[in-house]
């Protein structure tokens, strides 16, 4: 199973997790097609931007 | 008694397992002699002999309990065979506790929804007759409809969980399946090839939420087992990344099982 490894930036694991995560958010919260996709761009933005604002809160954290 | 009384009561039993767990395990040396709860009471002989007995016992730490039967037979004086035998059969029971847990929590579910049933179809019978009655096609045609699949009720969910996507799949929702399959797959396969951790034992509260969460995925959890994948002590921060999104890929799977269920049923559209 040495093929099957990963190792990416904790960026892009961020973003993967916001991908993945907010489709299915999108998909299963809401019912009409517009609104899955105004909800799924919604949840991966406050996926990804609460995780960039948590970083930098984190990074003064340890200054 | 009313469905949602038994609900209840298999609700609190489903958690009363993990919850005395904990609190066994957190409570001092000075607590831990006044717990008596049928073989626990054995606990009383020493603290150390008591902790391993009991966290064993619960969630099965074969290799910190690995003395428990040598225990048995200096602290009591019972014959090793007879204290292994006495092991053996713990050994049966304690992963058993945590799937009785499990069992009942489903139990709580289906007493649960059966009661929802019978709140909305005996108190209100009158008065949807009568609604009937008034307005018989504008009733009919507001709100979400089933889908034109009749089968089991819960097989949407059932598949769902098995297969992610499965249930959408079942109900003909092509392109929602597709992607609800593409997302979960695609995160638990990733959380797997960044070296994130399958759990296959629970040794405390942590684990056993993990578990459950690994266990939303279905099929590909004991895929992932019989193929040793995910079978890895995670030593990196990536890999730690991985081990939450394997679980949180099973979290995801049941909540699209629900979401094909509500399609089943006619709660969604």
């Amino acid at each position: 199973m040495s093929a099957l490894v990963f190792q990416p930036s904790h960026f892009t694991a961020v973003v993967l997790f916001a991908l993945f995560a907010s489709t299915v958010f999108g998909i299963t919260q809401r019912e009409k097609l517009r609104d899955m996709i105004r909800y799924g761009i919604y949840c991966f933005v406050l996926f990804v931007g609460a995780a960039i604002a948590l970083s930098w809160v984190m990074y003064f954290i340890a200054r | 008694m009313k469905a949602r009384q038994i609900s209840l009561i298999f609700l609190a039993l489903a958690f009363s397992i993990p919850i005395l767990t904990a609190i066994f395990n957190s409570a001092g040396p000075g607590g831990r002699g006044e717990v008596i709860v049928g073989p626990t009471s054995i606990r009383q002989v020493s603290w150390s002999f008591g902790e391993r007995y009991f966290e064993w016992q619960i969630f099965g730490d074969n290799e910190y309990d690995s003395r428990f039967d040598y225990d048995l037979h200096h602290e009591f004086g019972i014959s090793l065979d007879a204290a292994k035998t006495i092991r053996g059969l713990i050994d049966i029971i304690h992963p058993t506790l945590f799937h009785v847990s499990v069992l009942f929590l489903i139990i709580a579910i289906i007493f649960y929804r059966r009661s929802k049933r019978s709140d909305i179809s005996s108190p209100g019978k009158i008065v949807t007759e009568e609604k009937k009655k008034v307005a018989p096609s504008s009733a009919s045609k507001s709100g979400p409809q089933p889908v034109p699949y009749k089968g089991f009720v819960y097989l949407p969910l059932i598949a769902g969980w098995l297969v992610p996507g499965g249930g959408h799949f079942l109900l003909r929702k092509w392109v929602r399946g597709a992607l609800l399959a593409a997302s979960i797959l695609g995160m638990f396969v990733l959380g797997v090839a960044m070296q994130g951790k399958v759990y296959a034992s629970v040794h405390d509260i942590l684990d056993m939420l993990g578990m459950a969460g690994d266990l939303g995925i279905g099929l590909p959890y004991l895929l992932s087992r019989m193929l040793g994948l995910g079978d890895v002590q995670v030593q990196t921060t990536i890999a730690d990344w991985g081990t939450r999104f394997i679980v949180v890929a099973g979290l995801l799977n049941i909540i699209a099982a629900v979401d094909a269920h509500n399609l089943r049923t006619g709660r969604k559209s």
